[in-house]
């Protein structure tokens, strides 16, 4: 507790760092609500800059921004069905039906108040267990469970959001594929190339979540402008309203356990906890079918889940220089520019560094409760500029989105390419998100998977002496067989 | 009961996509002498996943049939499409990826205002007020928030003269 | 084993051997240049094709910013990223050579066109500007570690466990640190299990939570564990000790006999450049090697313990040599024909 104290006095006796505060708080929100760009954007074009502040207030910085933005990412979703961060995903599942049946207002608001919630409630376990996860983690999660942990990921997450198990199986896996082409991890031997020198660099998953909802979403529009059939959304202001809220408070709850224990994974974390949590609300729920056509716990159930493991995604992340995701992957960018390494050595040399991305953390979740209901009514009138004005500049956004994270063309390419494709697959009952998860895992799936392999001597049966690897091994498989048995059976179930 | 033609079509895609990627694999099947797997094994065993699960969904079309299909997409009759139609889409989706291939070459500066025009006439905007303005400010927009405030290197292409007119336009604006 | 000392032993002497003899030419620039017809008039690009966070990424902007310093002339930096610094090479060769943007490149780039020449030399597709960082690799263990304690005793332990000791190394068959790595296995006769991390975190992460033995690194990426006291090294890959590192044993010491490969970085501009823009350039870009402000930099870097700087002539030798040095030994390796 008087860590906490020393770490919000820091914050809050120095201008500069008040200032930077702001200035994230507001540019996660902002960017984060943005169709096209997403605070990954922001991450990326302030990373060089971060060089010019101080250690603690670059990474305060961007875990404001983190917070900001999964918050903004959630707006986007649910208005255009554009997720802002691929942990927003889920969010637009039942999001943005609400919109098109004018509940707008009302999901938006739900996502106010989930992601302050599960965020402060995140930011406070972490607080309370950072010190101690630390020291067990490092030595207790090598390449073979981080590799158990994607596998296990994999099996649980990978149905959400497509129209039967075997679906959402095509839709990861052809995301791992994507996630092959370039160097592979071992012997940076060229694959999947075609002789084009750009590729080399890999799909990157930023150009395609950007094509796979923003470009594909635009198209959608576009099309049902050229038909004919498009219906400008209904803005509404209605919040939802405190009863609405009581009745969802399981789904709450569930949540931001799941939203917290998936974060703390590394390497995957606040993505995956959304999906989990999504797909949990629909498993516990008496009523199915309700999901995905505009149900206000789809909202309430992901967005709670990917805010509460963005503190819990700090945990890896600093404890052991495991990025949970995106956001926290660039952190590790800013911590080397200032020539440090985030990981336990962290801790010990920079107690203060932490407190204050702590108490930032925690005073960023409040203030996006109160900000949150300000943003909201305004945010939604975007609503009201007619789409085809909209459409030009979300492309644009979507184009220096795509940019900026590498500086390579060829992303943008990739990013209209995966647009086309989003278009083609979404109406025939796959899950953009589902291959937005496979080129993310893919990557550390398969580098863990080959780490594990040559730090066990090719022995699976080396699995027996890491219990945490076998169990998390032996649960994924169990989740495997369960899935394929019941959609063998029942036809029902073979959908996700 | 069988499978509809837009059943065997994904089929027919999964399966070709499949082979494809699997022939693909010799082109980088070396030994690397660290790893017993080389490059090849992981995306082996993906694309054999995937052949599990496309036949997984024959299996699923056969014995359940339609009755869970289009959950996602859309669910209304296809409408007949006439010329419009196919221009308008032709052109949602090949402007776009115009723009990106030229982007290299002709930069971001010189290119975008030229695209945001073209997509607004093609979206079936034909007044111009609204043309111009729309694009100007998109672009106004753009310009000032990414290559003044924020100082981000968009592409500035490689071919002149539109590389004389992106470095001439930043020296303005920053 | 035989093969790699009489390969070694005479091409890259010569290159170290050159080194010692330049750094005067340096420091002798004039304080000012005259810009040759205005140029640059305007922000001048700086391709780098890595990230901004490791450690091309902070050499490249820290070598930018003395330019700067110097000229008052500002440096954009574009990080390219991607296929072991092809991808920024690639993009580099599309942009028009007026002298405005300028690349950053490593060691990577000759070793690439060594495995395959229809990727630019740097050394004559290119004009080498400066290089500003060259540095020398070492294997480290815990400071913690009781299995062994030194090289020897390593050594010792690799030999009874028979393969099953594992090192992290980098993610790139017949690159700097694998080649290394297999000068110095092969010549002790022992079997290491590498383990590839291509992102440096992860794998300093590794030998710290105990999940490898050992780790092969330059000692300016892992100098906070060094200065912590967690990681301790074992053996220097130079043939002389470097003062810093006076109690850990170098390559002579163990009897291996060749020049090892060192890690170099650097900025290029384009061959068709105009030659009085290069000519500015080049005082530019060398002249900020010695600017206090970098030197602090490569200081903290451990980019001091062996002569770092190269102009355009002696980055040309160093390139052409290193490049020599590879084409052998990947034939050697079966890695090309």
């Amino acid at each position: 507790m008087e860590n906490f104290i020393a770490g919000t006095l820091m914050l809050f006796s120095n201008s500069t760092s008040v200032l930077i505060f702001v200035g994230g708080l507001l540019g996660g929100m902002i960017f984060g609500a943005i169709p096209g760009v997403s605070m990954l954007t922001l991450a990326a074009i302030l990373l060089p800059f971060t060089g010019h502040l101080s250690a603690t207030d670059g990474i305060m910085l961007f875990s404001v921004i983190y917070c900001a933005g999964v918050f903004g990412g959630a707006i986007t979703a649910i208005l255009f069905n554009i997720p802002g961060a691929p942990e927003n995903a889920p969010t637009a599942f039942d999001g943005y039906p609400m919109t098109q049946k004018g509940q707008a207002g009302k999901a938006v608001g739900a996502a106010v108040l989930c992601s302050a919630f599960g965020g402060t409630c995140s930011a406070i376990l972490m607080m309370s267990a950072t010190a101690v996860i630390a020291n067990w983690a490092i030595s207790a999660f090598g390449p073979p469970e981080v590799f158990a942990l994607v596998f296990f990921g994999l099996a649980v997450a990978s149905s959400v959001g497509a129209a039967t198990l075997w679906k959402g199986w095509l839709s990861v896996l052809f995301g791992l594929m994507l996630a092959t082409v370039g160097l592979d991890p071992v012997g940076g031997i060229e694959r999947y190339d075609f002789d084009i020198p750009y590729l080399l660099a890999g799909i990157h998953f930023i150009p395609t979540i950007l094509g796979f909802f923003a470009v594909s979403e635009v198209i959608i529009q576009m099309e049902k402008r050229a038909r004919g059939t498009y219906e400008a959304p209904k803005v509404s202001l209605d919040f939802p309203s405190l009863v609405e809220f009581w009745r969802l408070k399981v789904a709450v709850i569930r949540s931001v356990v799941i939203g917290f224990f998936c974060g703390i994974l590394p390497g995957i974390g606040a993505v995956l906890a959304a999906f989990m949590g999504y797909n949990e609300a629909v498993r516990w729920s008496r009523d199915k079918s309700k999901f995905g056509k505009g149900e206000l716990e789809g909202v309430v159930s992901s967005e709670t889940a990917n805010n509460a493991a963005t503190g819990a995604a700090m945990i890896p992340l600093l404890a052991l220089g495991l990025p949970g995701g995106a956001l926290t992957a660039m952190m590790v960018g800013v911590f080397q520019m200032h020539d440090m390494e985030p990981g336990p050595l962290v801790f010990i040399n920079s107690g203060e560094l932490i407190w204050v991305v702590f108490s930032a953390m925690f005073f960023a979740n409040l203030c996006i409760f109160f900000l949150g209901w300000l943003q909201t009514k305004t945010v939604v009138h975007l609503l009201r500029i007619p789409f085809h004005f909209l459409a030009p500049a979300i492309l644009m956004m979507a184009t220096v989105g795509a940019y900026a994270i590498r500086g390579l063309t060829v992303d943008i390419v990739v990013m209209f390419i995966a647009g086309i494709a989003g278009f083609l697959l979404r109406r025939s009952g796959y899950s953009v998100a589902g291959i937005v998860l496979g080129i993310i895992l893919g990557k550390i799936g398969e580098q863990t998977f080959a780490q594990a392999m040559q730090m066990l001597y090719y022995d699976p049966m080396e699995y027996l002496n890491r219990p945490i690897g076998l169990a998390l091994i032996l649960g994924g498989a169990a989740t495997i067989v369960f899935n394929i048995y019941r959609a063998l059976r029942f036809p029902a179930a073979a959908r996700a | 009961m069988g499978l509809t033609r837009g059943q065997l079509f994904e089929v027919g895609f999964w399966l070709t996509f499949a082979l494809g990627a699997f022939a693909l694999t010799y082109q980088f099947n070396l030994e690397i002498e660290i790893y017993e797997f080389g490059a090849y094994g992981w995306p082996r065993g993906v694309i054999l996943c995937i052949v599990i699960a496309v036949l997984g969904q024959v299996y699923h079309d056969v014995r359940f049939g339609q009755a869970h299909r289009a959950v996602i997409g859309e669910d209304e009759e296809r409408p007949q499409h006439d010329a419009s139609y196919i221009l308008r889409m032709l052109a949602a989706l090949g402007l776009p990826l115009a723009y990106a291939l030229l982007l290299q070459p002709l930069g971001f500066y010189a290119l975008t205002p030229l695209f945001i025009l073209a997509f607004l006439y093609a979206a079936g905007e034909r007044r111009w007020p609204w043309l111009l303005g729309v694009t100007a400010f998109i672009y106004g927009f753009l310009l000032i928030a990414f290559a003044r405030l924020l100082y981000v290197g968009l592409p500035t292409g490689n071919v002149r003269p539109f590389y004389d007119f992106s470095n001439w336009l930043l020296v303005v604006i920053r | 084993m035989v093969v790699y000392k009489r390969i070694w032993a005479g091409a890259i002497g010569a290159a170290l051997a050159l080194g010692v003899s330049l750094p005067a030419a340096g420091a002798s620039l004039p304080d000012m240049m005259e810009k040759p017809n205005g140029f640059p008039e305007r922000p001048l690009t700086a391709i780098i094709p890595y990230g901004p966070g490791g450690g091309s990424g902070q050499f490249g902007r820290a070598l930018a910013e003395a330019v700067t310093r110097i000229t008052d002339v500002p440096i954009n930096m574009e990080y390219k990223p991607g296929g072991s610094g092809s991808v920024g090479m690639t993009a580099y060769m599309a942009t028009p050579a007026d002298g405005y943007t300028v690349l950053e490149h490593i060691d990577d780039a000759s070793s690439a066109h060594a495995l395959d020449p229809s990727k630019p030399n740097p050394a004559s597709d290119l004009i080498p500007l400066v290089t500003a960082q060259i540095t020398f690799s070492q294997i480290y263990i815990r400071s913690d570690e009781t299995r062994f304690t030194d090289w020897k005793s390593f050594v010792a332990y690799a030999k009874s466990r028979d393969g099953k000791t594992s090192i992290a190394n980098v993610s790139k068959a017949g690159s700097m640190e694998r080649m290394n790595l297999k000068f110095v296995t092969d010549h002790e006769k022992i079997k290491l299990q590498q383990i590839s991390f291509d992102k440096g975190g992860p794998r300093y992460a590794a030998l710290k939570g105990g999940q490898v033995d050992a780790l092969f690194e330059q000692p300016g990426d892992v100098r906070g564990f060094l200065d912590s006291g967690d990681f301790k090294p074992i053996l220097t890959f130079l043939n002389e000790r470097p003062a810093a590192f006076a109690d850990v044993p170098s390559l002579k010491d163990i009897g291996l006999n060749i020049n090892p490969l060192m890690r170099f970085r650097g900025y290029y501009v384009h061959k068709s450049t105009p030659p009085e823009r290069v000519k500015w350039l080049q005082w530019a870009f060398q002249k900020a090697f010695h600017e206090p402000g970098y030197q602090a930099f490569n200081k903290k870097k451990f980019m001091d313990l062996i002569d770092s700087f190269r102009d355009t002539k002696g980055s040309q030798m160093l390139i052409n040599d290193t490049i020599g040095i590879y084409r052998k030994v990947y034939k050697e390796v079966g890695l090309t024909q």
